[in-house]
């Protein structure tokens, strides 16, 4: 439980507190409202006039101005959207060993999206990503909620193995589910080609789509020269390797080519894939992930 | 089994190294890795089952082993077969006489192939014996004291070569056993195209004598033999030079032998091959001054050795010989022979009882018992045969047979009508005493002509008087001054015919010949190891070959003789030479074998 309370110290709920304040400022300052969009919708809260056309509901006719100036105007009333925002955090193995540095920032990033999305008003959802998709609890929505979440994602247990294949296919991001989905994990499933495939499903989502990819720098340039007994996390697997400098190489031009083919995959299905690795600034990297067209990055 | 260098296994201790590679520090590290997809991705190679990885561990320790084991063992030279006797000395015999220089067909020469011989052998001698090297023509000569190096030795053989001398291998064998008989047992391994075939008893206990024969079975040859010269008996200044030309081997192309004067080219002459198979006499009347240089040169195609093509005469000064006469009566036939030579020899006068003067070059007994004191040169005229050596009494019915040369065209008969000619014999020289016949009847020698320990004596085992009206022709002073010039020739300084291999009494320090080779004199004497004519200080000559037997040699083989002497095969009671190889390509089929399982890729 140390680690966990390493997870969400004080100092890091202080570090998102500053966080969303900054997004807040930036959102002033782009002068538009929080949650407004160019639609207009049903609300209470209004947002303009604009004159009569034939055929519009006589109900929003603003008859006060009309008696001033002896013209039909309608009013434009706000219109309030409501994401449903969907957390999905890979708790293979992979993810906690042997670099459990990737374990907390994916945490730490689940903990401030969801900050961010009870904040803005949204519905939150926090999912396992393992061989299924399993919800760990209801929609929950306020600010008040955000211990609860805390609190779920620090007892979360990390094992097994991910099968994105299989589990990303069958979850559908229905009707209720829509809105938007981060999916955080390393994307090392049981072959090179999973990932690509969970891709591929995702791309069918209605759902705003980020896949968020944890890695530690150790992962995508191993320093394994000489002879070497590995042993896989997720499989258990041992098996004896001698690799040479040149291997090592291969090695790295293989792991970048894998990442970089799973980038322009993403990319082809419009959805956001952000290489996030351990050593670098969570801060940064946060705000540089919701500047990537994300709408969340306007709530709050 | 055995080793050829057992120091060298002292290798084998480097087995150490992968023994403890193998038991301390082949432990791989082990790390956890979030996934081997990436790693598995670089080797194609299937899964490895546990077992089997730990069956390559211990391959690849036996195989490392195997490797080393192997490197040591071609480094100590593993042998097959028995180390055969423990040696104590191993001597290498090389017949550096000049029918060693015969090319055979593939253009090497024999020496070459002794010495080839030798190097592919040389790595098979068993470590701790000692190699002594030695060659032989007319003298054996120490090349290579005996040593363990075998780089000493390849050295020692590359300097080895050949000489334009005549072998003498008749005392060789006993002198090498002499030389090399203290330390024992001894291998003898003679290199040579004149086998010395000595069986097992002429040889002493725990000497073992192994023989290569060098010569090939079959070639031509032809060189000169014999060169001689003769002053004309009547005519001062004139002269005859006799050479003789052998030719063994098939050939049906002729052989030219051309003269030259003072380099100035006299005369040519072909000769047909088939009459020269056992020698066939040439003369060539020639004018000649002091000092000239008689030079004879033969060509022949296909000819397998070049140094028997040339002879060489230096015409020295010429001082009439002086000839002592010892008789009891002075025949006077004889008187006028003697007279009609004039100032070309000067004749004096002695009796049976009477001491030879110094400075004369024959002396001539007539009729008389050879003296108490002998001269190097004498003729022999109808010696009675009760008191002279080697000769006896005629029988009482000799068989009648008409006398004949024994060599056609000898130098000594030249001008004599043998035909025309009844002697009427006196004495017979019997087989023990050493007479060649030159001109011979049924009984044996009629002129015969002995050469022993440097002492030439003629005799006529005739009386001239009682034959007939021999003493009246022409032949008669011919017979007898051809027989005086030849008696005084090698006896004085007018014409001498230098074979290689003489010591000659020479002036300076050194002999210089014409092509700028050099030799030192030792007290005055020089030793002919060079072909051509040389100068030292006042004196000057040429050496020739002139062996008969070195021109036989350098020709196909001899019924008899080497044919006789099948080409012995070593009994292989040291190493073979294959083993070597047969180490080194099984070591390098571990190392491609090892590559193959274990690094075949850069992954496993």
């Amino acid at each position: 439980m140390q680690e966990d309370e390493a997870l969400f110290d004080p100092a890091f709920l202080g570090r998102l507190r500053v966080l969303l304040l900054k997004l807040r400022k930036r959102r002033l300052l782009q002068k538009r409202g929080a949650t407004s969009t160019p639609a207009a919708g049903f609300t209470r809260e209004f947002k303009d006039h604009r004159p009569y056309i034939s055929g519009d509901d006589f109900r929003s006719v603003d008859w006060r101005l009309f008696a001033r100036l002896e013209k039909l105007f309608i009013r434009i009333f706000e219109e309030v959207q409501e994401f449903h925002l969907h957390l999905l955090i890979d708790t293979s193995m992979s993810m906690k060993r042997p670099h459990p540095g990737k374990r907390q920032t994916a945490l730490r990033l689940a903990a401030a999206l969801a900050h961010l999305g009870l904040a803005g008003q949204h519905r939150v959802s926090l999912m396992r990503l393992g061989d299924t998709v399993s919800q760990l609890h209801p929609p929950v929505k306020g600010q008040g909620n955000i211990h609860r979440l805390l609190s779920l994602m620090a007892g979360l247990e990390f094992g097994g193995t991910s099968d994105f294949e299989t589990s990303l296919g069958r979850w559908r991001a229905d009707r209720s589910k829509r809105g938007m989905v981060f999916v955080i994990s390393d994307f090392f499933g049981r072959d090179l080609h999973q990932a690509e495939r969970a891709v591929e499903a995702a791309g069918r989502w209605d759902a705003e789509t980020h896949f968020v990819q944890i890695l530690d720098p150790a992962e995508i340039n191993p320093d394994l020269e000489g002879e070497w007994k590995l042993i896989d996390v997720e499989t258990g697997e041992q098996r004896r390797f001698f690799l040479n400098r040149r291997d090592r190489d291969r090695l790295h031009q293989e792991i970048e080519s894998y990442l970089r083919h799973l980038e322009t995959s993403a990319l082809r299905r419009e959805i956001n894939l952000v290489r996030w690795t351990t050593d670098q600034d969570f801060e940064e990297m946060f705000v540089r992930l919701l500047a990537r067209g994300s709408a969340l990055a306007d709530s709050g | 089994m055995f080793f050829l260098a057992p120091l060298q296994l002292f290798w084998l201790a480097l087995a150490i190294i992968p023994l403890v590679l193998f038991l301390v520090f082949r432990r791989p590290k082990t790390q956890e890795i979030s996934t081997l997809l990436f790693i598995k991705q670089l080797s194609r190679k299937p899964q490895e089952s546990p077992w089997w990885r730990q069956l390559k561990r211990w391959l690849a320790l036996l195989l490392s082993l195997l490797v080393l084991m192997l490197a040591t063992f071609y480094l100590a030279g593993l042998s097959r077969g028995a180390p055969g006797q423990d040696l104590a000395q191993l001597i290498w015999v090389l017949d550096t006489s000049a029918s060693m220089t015969t090319r055979e067909p593939n253009g090497s020469t024999r020496l070459d192939r002794a010495l080839e011989i030798l190097r592919g052998h040389s790595e098979s001698i068993p470590e701790g014996v000692p190699v002594t090297i030695l060659a032989y023509d007319q003298e054996v000569r120490v090349i290579h004291p005996p040593g363990y190096q075998r780089s000493a030795w390849i050295r020692a053989l590359s300097r080895l070569r050949p000489r334009p001398l005549a072998s003498r291998p008749e005392w060789v064998p006993k002198q090498v056993i002499d030389l090399a008989g203290l330390t024992r047992p001894l291998e003898i391994w003679h290199f040579s195209d004149r086998p010395w075939n000595l069986s097992t008893a002429d040889l002493p206990p725990d000497v073992t004598l192994r023989e290569w024969n060098l010569r090939s079975s079959d070639g031509f040859n032809a060189g000169i033999t014999a060169v001689d010269f003769l002053p004309a008996a009547l005519s001062a200044g004139e002269g005859t030079v006799f050479t003789q030309v052998l030719a063994q081997g098939k050939s049906d192309l002729p052989v030219r032998l051309s003269l030259k004067v003072n380099d100035a080219f006299v005369a040519l002459r072909e000769i047909d091959t088939r009459q020269a198979t056992e020698g066939l006499w040439v003369s060539f009347p020639v004018r000649i001054k002091e000092g000239a240089l008689i030079e004879l040169n033969l060509e022949a195609a296909e000819d397998r050795m070049s140094w028997d093509n040339q002879a060489w005469l230096r015409v020295g000064a010429m001082r009439p010989p002086v000839v002592l006469w010892v008789a009891e009566h002075r025949d006077v036939f004889m008187r006028i022979a003697l007279q009609s030579f004039g100032s070309q020899i000067r004749v004096l006068l002695a009796g049976p009882g009477d001491s030879i003067p110094p400075g004369v070059d024959v002396v001539i007994r007539d009729g008389v018992a050879p003296g108490p004191i002998p001269h190097p040169r004498e003729l022999w005229i109808n010696p009675p045969p009760d008191q002279t050596p080697g000769l006896s009494a005629v029988p009482a019915s000799p068989p009648a047979l008409a006398p004949r040369a024994v060599r056609e065209g000898d130098p000594l008969l030249n001008g004599l009508a043998v035909g025309r000619f009844a002697p009427f014999r006196t004495s017979w020289a019997r087989p023990d005493s050493g007479f060649m016949p030159v001109l011979e009847d049924g009984l044996g020698a009629l002129i015969g002509i002995k050469e022993d320990e440097g002492r030439t004596v003629m005799v006529w085992t005739f009386d001239p008087a009682r034959s007939g009206p021999f003493r009246l022709t022409a032949s008669f002073p011919l017979l007898l001054g051809n027989t005086l010039m030849h008696l005084a020739g090698t006896g004085r300084d007018m014409v001498r015919v230098e074979r290689t291999g003489q010591l000659i009494r020479a002036d300076g320090e050194r002999a210089t010949w014409a092509d700028g080779t050099q030799r030192e004199l030792l007290g005055g004497w020089l030793t002919l190891d060079h072909l051509g004519p040389w100068q030292a200080g006042n004196t000057a000559g040429a050496a020739s070959l002139l062996s008969r037997e070195e021109t036989q040699l350098a020709a196909g083989a001899v019924p008899g003789s080497a044919e006789a002497v099948a080409s012995p095969t070593w009994t292989q009671s040291f190493a073979l030479p294959g083993t070597g190889l047969i180490l080194l390509l099984s070591l390098l089929t571990l190392l491609v074998l090892e590559s193959w399982l274990f690094h075949r890729r850069a992954v496993f």
